[in-house]
């Protein structure tokens, strides 16, 4: 059995229900987060939108998600205008803390609430920095860490989806 | 106090034919850590500790795991030209580790309930020793096939279900039967993800409690796989644990010494807690370890905190104190337990802090009577704390097995090299003794680049005083050699004869050279290839 088996059963940011299988033909590239992140999301996100960019029209191969560790604040409105004013090639998911929790066990990610003077409701979730591919199949291909660069990440892309 | 050395080895197998010969201290150890590899399944003579059910430091799966480390840091600083004397042990070790005997404490371990005086909740039992938590097993067996995979360019881990935990008991729970079928990447993906979904804090021991020293094992382990197969995981792991112990002091607590461990939040414990005071066994335990890859740290933490653990004693010789004992070991074993001692000495040989290593076994062969059997060098375990004469006499398994023939065979700065530079193809193709009879001991085994020579010095093992030996050189092929019997020219490649007189035989092959020769000592066998 392979060490990782991402299966999920989420909400997307238009509040349809989605699984795995419903970008089957698609790779999926995997970003976890919560849309008061300060620091990693902002960056990440962006690292990514350069990734997709340089991939020019292979990128159409690529559905970028976005999923919410924080679902009780990330409702499907709320990353819906997160998304589309700051990242819009990203669809994003969320649900309920059960189905948040279950997709963050299947793909092994951390994320645990704790204090943040300086978030407005006290808190933040700090969380698994890595991005996942999944295949057309939607099973696991491979993960990049956050060490590696956009030029790095898209030249191992292009590998994978050539 | 400190006084840091030279290094005897520079980890490169082609460097430096003046190495020195192996003390019979060190060849005993080698000896021993052989003896008790080759013992039958379920013989745990010598290795045995006080406690039952593998729950101290002296459970079988931290004995072959720095057994294991003691063997590479030999192979790779001492004895570079002489995989014959480590393969096989290495081996038997690996084996040994996947005896149910060194795993099968993790279905009652698994379940928790509690930690000394801390409440903790109950899971419920797992047999699968490697699967979730339990670095204090899963990383050393990790790290025991990718260091002989390293070593030996020996791919037999990366067969699948090359590493299968079985459990099949006889009397009870005949629906309980299984196995678990890993091989060294498997294992490794297993115990990464593992770490990922731990926020790189480390995983835990047992479950909830994250320990320092173990996480540090793995790190070594994914270095090694980074090394073999590709990728930057250990860099990440790194960087991923650094940021996590930011939360708790970057692993270092208050008063500047490494903190243990951390209890992770649980639905008894709101908060994560934090176990932070000094110690004489996690000091020397993780400062031995993570000189790996934080050296200033480590060496500052050496030079700062080493006197509150040591005890000069007044007959010149070197004990411990700050002696431990598990919580709720109280009455069931004395302080010493921890294997405070063996620490000490490993920290202080990748320290290559010479005085304090030699006050350290000055007092262990004074005090702690050192045997010798089948050739082999170990010290008899002695559960008191103290001898009645009120010494320090404390000697466990980890002590006698493990951590004196680690600290013996190390060098300065020894395990951090090896992390640094692993073997690559090039350091295991050079000429080496690979073949030798059981009954020799290995002294010598150099391979020099320049000089395009090959030294060697072997001797009958301990107790005995003549054996014959006959000892197999291999890659010697394709350029004219010389062949030397205590420097004394005895043979050439071009010669046909197989007797080279003084009882000396020798026998070639294209690839091979193969020496047969009476041993009443120590002789030198080198081998000068001429351009």
């Amino acid at each position: 059995m392979p060490a990782l088996v991402p299966r999920y059963r989420l909400l997307d940011h238009h509040g349809r229900a989605v699984t795995q299988d419903d970008f089957a033909g698609s790779y999926q590239l995997v970003f976890f987060g919560f849309t008061h992140c300060r620091m990693v999301c902002p960056r990440e996100l962006a690292k990514l939108d350069d990734v997709l960019e340089a991939l020019g029209p292979l990128a159409e191969r690529v559905q970028p998600l976005y999923i919410s560790v924080d679902p009780e604040r990330d409702t499907p409105e709320v990353m819906r205008a997160f998304l589309e004013r700051h990242h819009p090639r990203f669809l994003g998911l969320t649900g309920t803390t059960q189905d948040a929790e279950a997709a963050r066990e299947a793909f092994h990610v951390f994320a645990r609430r704790g204090v943040d003077p300086e978030d407005p409701e006290g808190y933040a979730v700090p969380h698994t920095t890595l991005t996942y591919l999944l295949d057309a199949n939607g099973d696991y291909l491979t993960h990049f860490a956050d060490v590696l660069d956009a030029e790095r990440i898209t030249a191992r892309l292009r590998e994978l989806l050539q | 106090m400190t006084t840091l050395v030279d290094r005897p080895g520079t980890g490169r197998p082609g460097a430096g034919s003046a190495a020195p010969r192996l003390t019979a201290e060190q060849a005993g150890h080698l000896r021993h850590i052989d003896n008790l590899s080759r013992l039958p399944r379920g013989d745990w003579r010598h290795m045995a500790g006080p406690l039952p059910m593998q729950e101290d430091f002296n459970a079988y799966r931290y004995q072959l795991g720095y057994m294991s480390l003691a063997l590479a840091l030999a192979h790779y600083h001492r004895l570079p030209a002489a995989p014959v004397v480590f393969h096989d042990t290495l081996d038997r070790l690996i084996q040994r580790m996947l005896e149910p005997d060194v795993w099968t404490y993790w279905r009652d371990t698994s379940t928790q309930g509690g930690f000394g005086p801390i409440d903790l909740p109950q899971l419920p039992s797992r047999t699968d020793p490697v699967a979730v938590d339990n670095i204090m097993y899963s990383a050393y067996l990790q790290m025991m096939t990718l260091l002989f995979t390293m070593l030996f360019d020996d791919r037999r881990y990366e067969q699948p279900d090359s590493l299968t935990f079985a459990f099949r008991p006889i009397l009870f729970g005949r629906d309980r039967r299984d196995s678990f079928a890993y091989d060294q990447r498997t294992l490794n993906e297993r115990i990464y993800w593992n770490m990922v979904r731990n926020g790189y804090l480390g995983v835990a021991c047992e479950p909830f409690c994250v320990f320092q020293i173990c996480n540090q094992i793995p790190i070594l382990g994914f270095r090694l796989h980074d090394h073999l197969y590709g990728g930057q995981t250990a860099e990440e792991v790194m960087e991923g644990y650094r940021r996590a112990w930011s939360q708790f002091g970057d692993g270092v607590g208050p008063d500047g010494h490494f903190a243990k461990f951390v209890v992770q939040r649980n639905d008894l414990l709101p908060t994560d807690l934090l176990i932070d005071q000094g110690s004489a066994w996690t000091d020397a335990w993780l400062g031995m370890l993570l000189n790996m890859w934080r050296p200033e740290l480590v060496r500052d933490t050496y030079r700062d905190k080493l006197e509150n653990w040591i005890d000069p004693t007044p007959e010149g010789t070197i004990a411990v104190r700050n002696l431990a004992l598990p919580p709720g070991a109280e009455g069931l074993a004395e302080p010493g337990l921890h294997s405070e001692f063996g620490w000490v000495a490993g920290w202080a040989s990748e320290m290559g802090d010479r005085a304090t290593l030699e006050g350290l076994f000055r007092h262990a062969d004074t005090v702690m009577n050192p045997q010798w059997d089948k050739g082999g060098l170990y010290y008899p375990r002695h559960d008191a704390t103290y001898d009645t004469a009120g010494r320090f006499a404390s000697m466990t398994p980890t002590v006698s097995n493990a951590m004196l023939p680690y600290a013996r065979l190390n060098v300065e700065d020894g395990l951090r090299t090896l992390f640094q530079r692993p073997w690559t193809d090039r350091d295991r193709q050079r000429p080496a003794l690979t073949g030798r009879d059981d009954d020799v001991d290995v002294l010598r085994a150099v391979y020099d680049d320049e000089k395009d020579h090959l030294a060697l010095s072997v001797a009958p093992r301990h107790g005995l005083t003549t054996v014959a030996a006959t000892l197999t050189i291999s890659r010697v092929a394709p350029r004219p050699w010389t062949l030397l019997v205590d420097g004394e020219p005895v043979a050439r490649s071009e010669d046909a004869a197989t007797d080279a007189g003084r009882g000396i035989g020798v026998r070639r092959t294209p690839d091979t050279l193969t020496v047969s020769l009476p041993l009443e000592g120590v002789r030198d066998v080198d081998v000068q290839w001429r351009r």
